[in-house]
C-alpha cells in the first residue's frame, strides 16, 4: 500500500520504480540519472507524508480501540479526554500568533498533554476519578477549548490568518516534512509501543473496575498507563495532522468485525487498519482534484461506503 | 413437591471436610463496620469461613450484603475492625496478591464486547503476571482445564456473550479457579438462572468445596441454603442476626421477621437417606397447612 501510494500523484511513478528507488537508496548506489527527479518527489515529499499518514492512521486507531475498552463504551473516540480540542487550539493560537510551524507542532502537542491533564485533576476532584467523571470532565474542557478556538477565529485577520486556521482545522498530511516526523514521530512510536504492551490488560479492564480490581488487573496503574500512552499518541498526531475525525472511532469497530474483540489482536489489527485506511484517504485527497482536498472532509466520504460494505459482508456471514 | 429433580441422598448437610493443608480459617472477619459516608451500612460483624465450607448469607435486599462482599475483595478498604485472610490482614495485601487469595463471581453478565469463553477464563491468569505480559501457552492450557472441569470443554470458543446465563456463570466460575484462589466469593450466583440451572450451578459449587474451596455466596432462596449450605448466616440492618448451621439459623420465626411474609417450613426424607427442609410462603393457604 505504501509503495503504490508513494508513486500516486500529480507526478506519477510505478510502484516498480518506486521500489527500485529504495533498493537504490538502500544498497547506497548511484542514482541513475533518469530516475533523479522521481527520487526527489517519492524521498522529499511523498515518504514523509506517508510515513506520518500512517504513524497518525495507527495512532488514532489504536487510542481509538484503548479508549473504548477502557471506557467500556464503542461510542468513545480518542479525543473524548478533550485531547483533540487542546491540540487544535494550540495549534489555532500559534497560527494566531503567527510562530514557526515547528513552534506550532510543539505548542499544539503540549496544549493536548495539559488538557488531558487537567481533565484528569478535574475528574479527581468531581469524583474518585471514576470513568464517568473522567469523561464528563473531558467534554466540559473539549467544549470550552473548542469555543476558545471559535473566539480566536473570529478575532483573526480574515485574509490572511483566517483561512490558514481554517484549513487546518480540518486536517491533512500535507505539511508534514522530516522535522516534524522527527519529533512527533517518536513519542508516537513510544505511545504505540506501549500500547501494545499493555494490550491484554485493555481486555481485562473491559469487564469494568471492580471486576478487573478482583481479578488482579492492577487497575490504577494499568489505567494511568493506557492513558499515558494514548493521550501520547492522539496529541502528537493532532499536532503534526490537525484534527481526523472519524478514524479513531469507526477503525476500531472495523477491526472488531475483522479480528473479533480480543485485545491481543485487536489493537495491532486497529492499527494496521488505520494506517492503510489515512493513506488510502490521502491518495484520494491527493487525486480527486486539482488541488487538494483536506483529509478531514474525506475521511467520512470514504469511510462510510466501507463501513456500509463491511457491515454488508458481515451481515452475510 | 418443587425437588422432584434432585436426588436426596446426593446432598450432604453439614459435611464439612478438612483436607486442606492450612487447618486455619480461610477468612475470618471480626467487629467489621463500614459506612458510606455517616450512614452506616455494616456493623460490627464477627464472622469465619473454614477450609471446604458453603456459607450462604441470607437477607434482604439493601442488608450490606454486596457492601460486605465489596470489603472482602478490598474494593472497599475504609472499614473498620478487622479481616483476615489465611491468617494474613487484608491491609497488608496488595490488589494482585488479593486476587490469588479471593476470587470474585460476579452474576453472570453481558460484557460490551464479545470474547470467546476461553478468552474470559484466561482473565484468570492476570493476577500471576507481570503488567506488560500476555497470557502463555501454560495460562491457556490452565484455562482450558479449568472450563473442562466444570464440563464446559466445547464451549470454549463459543461467543460469551451469546452462551446462555447458567453456562456464563459457569464459564465465571471456571476463571475464578483458574485464578488459584482457594475463597471463591459469589454475589447471588443463581439470580437471573431458570429453575434447572439454579440447581446445576449450586451443585457445582457444592462440588467445589468437596475439593477443597471455601465459598461464601448471598442467596434469596433459603432452600439453597438449606440443601447445599454447610453454614448459614442471616444479616438485617448491617448486622448479623443468626449464624450457624442453616436448620438452626434459618427457622419459620426468623425467616418471617426477615422479609416480613408468614412462611411454613417442612421437614423431608428420612436419617437415612438425608434430610432437607423445603420452605414455602403460607399465604391464603395458612389455615390449611396448619
Amino acid at each position: 500500500m505504501l509503495v503504490v501510494s508513494a508513486g500516486l500523484g500529480r507526478f506519477p511513478i510505478s510502484p516498480f520504480e518506486v521500489l527500485r528507488l529504495f533498493w537504490t537508496r538502500l544498497s547506497g548506489t548511484p542514482l541513475p540519472k533518469a530516475l533523479e527527479q522521481a527520487s526527489l518527489v517519492v524521498f522529499r515529499i511523498r515518504l514523509p507524508r506517508l510515513v506520518g499518514a500512517t504513524l497518525v492512521g495507527s495512532a488514532l486507531a489504536a487510542s481509538g480501540a484503548a479508549y473504548q475498552g477502557l471506557f467500556q463504551n464503542p461510542l468513545v473516540s480518542p479525543d473524548v479526554l478533550g485531547v483533540s480540542a487542546g491540540a487544535a487550539f494550540g495549534a489555532v493560537l500559534s497560527l494566531f500568533l503567527g510562530l514557526h510551524p515547528m513552534a506550532l507542532l510543539l505548542v499544539s502537542f503540549s496544549f493536548g498533554l495539559a488538557t488531558a491533564l487537567l481533565v484528569g485533576l478535574l475528574a479527581r476532584k468531581v469524583g474518585q476519578n471514576s470513568n464517568l467523571a473522567l469523561v464528563l470532565s473531558g467534554i466540559m474542557v473539549g467544549s470550552l477549548l473548542s469555543s476558545a478556538t471559535s473566539l480566536l477565529k473570529l478575532l483573526a485577520d480574515p485574509t490572511n490568518v483566517l483561512p490558514a486556521l481554517t484549513y487546518w482545522l480540518m486536517g491533512g498530511f500535507s505539511a508534514i516534512k522530516e522535522p516534524q516526523l522527527v519529533i512527533a514521530g517518536p513519542f508516537i512510536l513510544a505511545a504505540l509501543a506501549l500500547l501494545v504492551a499493555l494490550r491484554w490488560r485493555i481486555n481485562l479492564l473491559t469487564m469494568g473496575e471492580e471486576e478487573a480490581r478482583t481479578l488482579g488487573a492492577q487497575v490504577p496503574l494499568s489505567r494511568a498507563l493506557i492513558i499515558l500512552a494514548a493521550t501520547l499518541a492522539t496529541s502528537a498526531s493532532v499536532a503534526i495532522s490537525g484534527p481526523i475525525g472519524w478514524v479513531g472511532l469507526v477503525i476500531p469497530h472495523f477491526a472488531r468485525m475483522l479480528a473479533g474483540s480480543d485485545y491481543r489482536v485487536l489493537l495491532p489489527a486497529s492499527m494496521l487498519m488505520g494506517a492503510s485506511f489515512l493513506i488510502l484517504v490521502d491518495d484520494f485527497s491527493r487525486l480527486l482534484a486539482a488541488s487538494e482536498i483536506p483529509i478531514g472532509i474525506l475521511t467520512s466520504f470514504v469511510g462510510v461506503p466501507v463501513f456500509l460494505m463491511l457491515i454488508r459482508r458481515g451481515g452475510v456471514r | 413437591m418443587k425437588f422432584g429433580a434432585v436426588k436426596i441422598g446426593e446432598v450432604k448437610i453439614g459435611a464439612v471436610k478438612p483436607d486442606n493443608q492450612d487447618a486455619g480459617a480461610m477468612l475470618e472477619v471480626q467487629q467489621l463496620s463500614f459506612s458510606y459516608g455517616k450512614k452506616p451500612v455494616l456493623q460490627e460483624l464477627t464472622f469465619s469461613v473454614q477450609a471446604g465450607e458453603l456459607l450462604c448469607i441470607l437477607g434482604p435486599n439493601g442488608v450490606g450484603k454486596s457492601t460486605l462482599f465489596k470489603c472482602i475483595l478490598g474494593i472497599h478498604r475504609k472499614f473498620t475492625g478487622e479481616i483476615l485472610l489465611g491468617g494474613r490482614s487484608l491491609r497488608t495485601l496488595g490488589e494482585t496478591e488479593l486476587a490469588r487469595t479471593v476470587a470474585y463471581i460476579p452474576q453472570a453478565h453481558v460484557p460490551v464486547y464479545g470474547y470467546s469463553a476461553l478468552d474470559v477464563v484466561l482473565m484468570g491468569a492476570a493476577s500471576g503476571k507481570g503488567i506488560f505480559s500476555q497470557p502463555t501457552e501454560r495460562d491457556v492450557e490452565r484455562a482450558r482445564s479449568a472450563l473442562e472441569s466444570l464440563g464446559l470443554k466445547e464451549l470454549a470458543w463459543r461467543n460469551y456473550a451469546e452462551l446462555s446465563g447458567g453456562e456464563r456463570q459457569l464459564v465465571l466460575i471456571a476463571r475464578a479457579l483458574s485464578q488459584g484462589a482457594r475463597l471463591l466469593v459469589m454475589d447471588e450466583p443463581t439470580a437471573n438462572l431458570d429453575y434447572g440451572n439454579q440447581v446445576r450451578i449450586m451443585e457445582h459449587i457444592a462440588g467445589l468445596t468437596a475439593d477443597g474451596y471455601s465459598v461464601l455466596l448471598s442467596t434469596h432462596n433459603p432452600e439453597h441454603a438449606f440443601l447445599w449450605s454447610t453454614r448459614t448466616i442471616v444479616m438485617q440492618w448491617g448486622r448479623i442476626i443468626a449464624d450457624g448451621p442453616p436448620a438452626e439459623a434459618l427457622t419459620e420465626g426468623s425467616l418471617e421477621a426477615l422479609y416480613g411474609i408468614p412462611v411454613r417450613l417442612f421437614s423431608l426424607g428420612n436419617e437415612k437417606a438425608g434430610r432437607y427442609q423445603a420452605c414455602m410462603p403460607v399465604l391464603g393457604l395458612r389455615e390449611v397447612l396448619r
